[in-house]
């Protein structure tokens, strides 16, 4: 099995973090109150938030999927036993979804 | 040297007096009942001014706004005391002119205010000031097509713990127009 | 009579229109905050997140599998920020709509009423009165069609405007619309930002460098990379504004949904407390009418940090427009000041925004603080000794080069007339302001220093700040005890061991004016604790320093009351004329009874 850097591990934590910000901004569209808008227009500006909210956490769960693959392949790499030391260390503390 | 001592002792002075809550006897729940009733009163006030004063100049209120504001400032950045104001612009169209604020004296006499004389402001304004118990209101012409109008209550302390959450306080704007 | 007078129509009326352009321009904010946030994955997918030292088979199927992710969220991005932008637009375009139709209501007002009289004089009109009050009716006639035909204007305008925004909604409803539409569509921020100067880069190369991108540029800029821009000196205000507020709007969205799942890091409770008193001192000036206009306070946003300083957080917002105000104060704050001081900084912007526009109506303000620099925040019996700070130089030093860049920012920035500009620095924020202006050298027509503890070691006079000393003013409250804590007579000892904060600007030796600054509700006497409370009313409404400080940003220093100077005899103490005179409460806010 080919060696799997540390910097695997770190990619995997900012794909949670995107995740998280993605969620967030999907949850920010979603509840953008087309209250403002005339009658005429309110509707559309309703579904338009609804669809986007959709969207957006639709990015959010794919960027989850990578960072939940690159764990995959950090556990993978670990139980092949050729990781040693600091290096298995580092990686296995990757292992662990953060938040 | 002597003076690095000075600051030091007089802010630990003045924190020791902080902790020991200082003289503050302010009660929390009458300064709340306080100011909510103010609000009241003042929203009341300020819409009935309002929709007089459109009938009398066959005017329309364009903007108005309300909320809590700091009175006096305490050490080191606080407000000690609030009030309620509220204010609006209202759209008399062109031509108008100080002439009107005499006619919103019959308003402010309607809602049982006491009405002073027309005051000259030195930076051109004029403005229709009066008194109703502790509310104070003002009809005020600076030079424009409109009037505003300024109601607002007494200053009411507020206990130490609490001036933060009064300073943002998230209030609703009032429906006056 | 016999005469038939033929009345003019009753107009038609008008109809209502129920809209709130605030909420459609909140509802575009929230768009291009998702777009911004969107578009930060994309840039992720395409640099960060393609491991660039893991050269494994696996790497290469990876960063297969991520490209289309990458690409998508690109192409959403500028879709959002395409439909956001036109949210924005229907919000211009709506408030002009709301505008005609006051107008048209006051038009029908008049109309109504002239139409009315003419039907009452047409009834009791003799036959000699006839044709005068038909040529009157002929002409009120007219008026009513002309407003009939600007009423049928204004109801098409609104229906077009409305189509054209439902129009925009359906056009990227769905993805394959917006992969149709942006996919591979390149980002005009790109290029943009692989121009913008480095961090060494002064205002003016700045400023050279936003002019030269096209307006689109612009814009993509502010939505893409709005943390590029917030806090750049040389960039104008307006997009600093609009930058920041989208930053804001994302920290928001971002941590509060981290609070809501008990994710929050204790770094991020803070830096989320930053930006909700970020938010808070918006609302604050937002919430004021102005005292001329009696239309809204309008607000920037001109500096937004809440990570700076440790946690401490940086922000500056502004009542008025900064790009346009004949007058412009920039007030220092000083000691007990953070992010979290904002919204009471706000109140204090606006009552000196309020007070110099009621002073000088005819011409237009903008007064803004600026909790820019590491101040000392922490009242040491909250938070620890982090308060002694105030006793030495150190803090104001660093925040004196920041103050600069600020002021050179805004001077950079500024297109046409150059503003007045004011920096006004109180309690510790005079020391700052001082050595801005000694160390540095900084580019204002007026520096006020207010409460002042000391202008700073090295400005033992006026004329050590580098601004023409006419033009530098001193207000110091007789009671306020930390206005007291300057060097006074010949010594000039204030860096002593590193402690002290410089001379007492509002001393004699000093050579700066002294405007009067007492308080009708000022402690009996400059020893007890109450006095401290001295020192936090030089922004207070119906005060003599909010008055002469007014007078001062306005430039109408013929207004000024001046105040004999502090001295400091050789034969006895400290003395303060000011002590023994009676304090007056100057109107500055037209709101007495």
């Amino acid at each position: 099995m080919e060696v799997v850097p540390v910097s695997v591990g770190r990619a995997a934590r900012s794909w949670d973090e995107q995740a998280l910000d993605v969620a967030a901004a999907a949850g920010q569209i979603g509840s953008a109150s087309p209250d403002g808008f005339t009658a005429a227009v309110a509707g559309a500006a309703s579904r338009f938030a609804a669809a986007w909210e959709r969207h957006a956490t639709g990015v959010a769960e794919e960027a989850e999927a990578h960072a939940d693959t690159l764990r995959e392949v950090i556990a993978d790499y670990l139980a092949t036993d050729r990781a040693a030391g600091a290096e298995l260390l580092m990686l296995a503390s990757y292992l662990r979804e953060q938040r | 040297m002597i003076r690095t001592l000075l600051t030091l002792v007089l802010l630990a002075g003045l924190g020791a007096c902080a902790d020991a809550g200082g003289e503050d006897e302010v009660d929390a729940d009458d300064a709340s009942a306080a100011l909510e009733q103010q609000r009241t009163d003042v929203r009341r006030a300020a819409r009935q001014l309002a929709v007089a004063a459109e009938q009398a100049l066959s005017a329309t209120t364009r903007t108005s706004s309300g909320g809590y504001r700091g009175c006096e400032s305490a050490f080191p950045e606080e407000f000690r005391d609030f009030q309620y104001l509220a204010q609006a612009r209202i759209d008399t169209g062109p031509g108008s002119g100080t002439s009107y604020l005499e006619q919103l004296r019959p308003v402010l006499e309607d809602a049982g205010f006491t009405v002073e004389a027309l005051r000259e402001e030195p930076n051109g304004f004029t403005t229709l000031a009066a008194a109703r118990g502790d509310l104070s209101a003002s009809f005020v012409h600076t030079g424009g097509p409109f009037v505003g109008l300024d109601v607002s209550g007494p200053c009411v302390e507020v206990p130490e713990d609490q001036r933060e959450a009064w300073l943002r306080r998230d209030e609703p704007q009032p429906e006056f127009r | 009579m016999s005469t038939t007078i033929w009345l003019p129509p009753t107009p038609r009326e008008v109809p209502p229109l129920q809209v709130e352009v605030a909420a459609i321009r909140t509802f575009a904010a929230d768009l291009l905050a998702g777009a911004a946030q969107v578009d930060d994955l994309g840039t992720f997918v395409a640099a960060d997140a393609r491991i660039g030292d893991w050269s494994a088979l696996a790497a290469t199927s990876y960063r297969e599998t991520i490209a289309p992710l990458g690409h998508r969220a690109d192409a959403m991005s500028l879709a959002l920020r395409s439909v956001s932008r036109r949210c924005d637009a229907h919000a211009e375009a709506m408030a002009a709509l709301v505008e005609r139709r006051t107008t048209l209501l006051g038009e029908r007002a008049h109309l109504v009423g002239a139409v009315e009289a003419l039907a009452a004089r047409a009834h009791a009109a003799t036959d000699t009165e006839a044709a005068v009050i038909q040529a009157e009716c002929d002409d009120c006639r007219r008026q009513v069609e002309a407003f009939e035909h600007d009423l049928s204007a204004w109801s098409a305008d609104l229906t077009a405007e409305e189509t054209a925004m439902r129009e925009a909604f359906d056009r990227v409803l769905r993805l394959d619309q917006v992969e149709r539409r942006y996919a591979g569509v390149a980002d005009p921020a790109d290029a943009a930002l692989d121009t913008l100067p480095g961090p060494g880069a002064g205002p003016t190369e700045v400023n050279a460098w936003w002019d030269g991108l096209s307006h689109q540029q612009q814009q993509a800029v502010i939505a893409a990379s709005p943390g590029s821009i917030g806090n750049r000196d040389g960039v104008p205000p307006w997009a600093r504004d609009q930058a920041n507020h989208l930053a804001l709007d994302r920290d928001l969205a971002d941590w509060e949904y981290l609070e809501q799942r008990d994710l929050l890091t204790s770094d991020e409770e803070r830096w989320l407390e930053n930006a909700r008193s970020a938010r808070d001192a918006v609302e604050t000036i937002e919430a004021g009418l102005d005292p001329v206009t009696r239309e809204g306070v309008t607000s920037q946003l001109y500096a937004y940090d809440p990570t700076a300083f440790e946690g401490d957080g940086a922000v500056a917002v502004a009542a008025g427009n900064l790009d346009t105000a004949d007058n412009v104060a920039v007030v220092v704050p000083g000691f007990g000041t953070d992010g979290e001081s904002a919204p009471y900084q706000a109140a204090r912007a606006l009552t000196l925004y309020e007070s110099s526009r009621f002073l000088g109506a005819t011409e237009t303000n903008a007064s803004m603080f600026w909790i820019g620099y590491d101040a000392p925040d922490n009242m040491p019996w909250d938070e620890g000794w982090d308060a002694a700070g105030v006793v030495t130089e150190d803090m104001a030093t660093r925040g004196g080069e920041r103050l600069a860049d600020t002021l050179d920012g805004l001077r950079s920035a500024r297109d046409g007339e150059p503003a007045h500009l004011t920096a006004i620095g109180h309690s510790y924020g005079s020391t700052t302001t001082g050595h801005a202006a000694h160390d540095q050298g900084i580019p204002v027509d007026d520096l006020v220093l207010v409460g002042s503890p000391g202008a700073g070691g090295g400005t033992d006079t006026a004329g050590d700040t580098g601004v023409a000393t006419d033009h530098v003013w001193a207000g110091a409250n007789s009671r306020d005890p930390i206005a007291n804590l300057g060097n006074h007579g010949w010594v000039h000892g204030e860096t002593a061991f590193g402690a002290g904060l410089g001379d007492d600007p509002a001393e004699d030796d000093f050579g700066a004016h002294r405007f009067r600054a007492e308080s009708t509700t000022r402690a009996d006497d400059a020893i007890g604790l109450d006095a401290f409370d001295d020192h936090s009313k030089y922004f207070d409404h119906d005060t003599e320093a909010l008055y002469n400080i007014s007078q001062i940003v306005n430039g109408n220093y013929d207004a000024v009351e001046h105040a004999d100077h502090v001295y400091d005899p050789f034969y006895a103490g400290v003395r303060d004329p000011e002590l023994d005179r009676d304090p007056t409460a100057p109107d500055t806010d037209g709101r007495r009874p």
